[in-house]
């Protein structure tokens, strides 16, 4: 019999990875079947079984040394990596566009609109479930200290990655960046630094907790 | 590299009192994952932290917690 903790661990994977078929998989039908729609189906009906299962059986999904704030942590990872995942797809659709956006009625950011706005929700309806009987105490000391490492670890990434950007602009030639420059490219490069700190801030609070236990 | 090697006692005080962890946590405002990992040497406790377990504990701080220098 599977535990309420490794169903809610399969459905989550599971969203991650019919989110990413959703977004990369190939078009087209395969044996009849659309693969977007079924993808994105799937993705939808993870998300919410997994928020119900939070719901029901919340004191039985986490681990018993995992506190709140640990929990909270894997989950904005899982949603992080998706969050990643959508906005790199939109970075190729932009990539595919015939001519450079310059206005951002231009940019075909509604799909990947929708699925942020969806992704934020449940992402916030499953923290909250996970808070619920969780005790009087939802943030302690040693959380806080996880967070302020993983908050440095963050801004690090955050900084190696505007270097890495100085040396790009300093070293290649303007021609081979021409498609970067245009403002709306610029603006969408420096939104995806932005994801991309928060992500390995994720990474480094989850990588904190478990070194801490080990 | 630290050179002194925090112990404590809090796990055999808590149990002579029988006090739970869920109980102990509530009255230091922590959770009960941190009782976890601070009754298994794996956290160090703040001065205010490790004041409040005392408290909690009705001991005096050098009761609960130890300290020996690495050689």
């Amino acid at each position: 019999m599977w535990s309420s903790r490794r169903i809610w661990a399969v459905l989550l994977g599971l969203a991650v990875v019919s989110f990413i078929g959703d977004l990369f998989g190939p078009a087209g039908r395969w044996w009849g079947v659309d693969i977007g729609a079924t993808a994105a189906a799937v993705f939808h009906l993870a998300l919410i079984g997994s928020a119900i299962l939070v719901g029901i059986r919340r004191r039985d999904v986490l681990p018993e040394t995992w506190s709140l704030a640990e929990g909270r942590a894997w989950l904005g990872l899982a949603f992080m990596t998706m969050i990643l995942l959508a906005f790199a797809k939109l970075l190729w659709n932009l990539w595919l566009l015939p001519e450079v956006p310059t206005r951002l009625s231009d940019v075909p950011a509604g799909h990947f609109l929708r699925e942020l706005v969806l992704i934020y929700i449940v992402w916030l309806v499953i923290s909250q479930l996970l808070g619920r009987g969780a005790g009087p105490v939802e943030l302690d000391e040693r959380d806080l200290r996880m967070q302020v490492r993983a908050n440095r670890v963050g801004d690090w990434a955050l900084i190696a990655a505007i270097f890495q950007c100085i040396m790009v602009l300093a070293l290649f030639p303007a021609v081979l960046l021409q498609w970067w420059l245009a403002p709306l490219i610029l603006a969408h490069a420096l939104i995806g630094f932005l994801i991309i700190r928060s992500l390995v801030e994720h990474v480094a609070l989850v990588a904190g907790y478990a070194w801490a236990r080990r | 590299m630290s050179d002194v090697v925090i112990s404590n006692r809090i796990r055999a005080l808590r149990q002579a009192r029988g006090v739970t962890q869920e109980q102990l946590a509530a009255a230091c405002t922590v959770t009960r994952q941190t009782i976890i990992a601070l009754e298994a040497g794996k956290y160090s406790p703040s001065l205010e932290l490790a004041f409040k377990l005392a408290f909690a504990l009705e001991r005096n701080l050098e009761d609960v917690f130890q300290c020996e220098q690495k050689k």
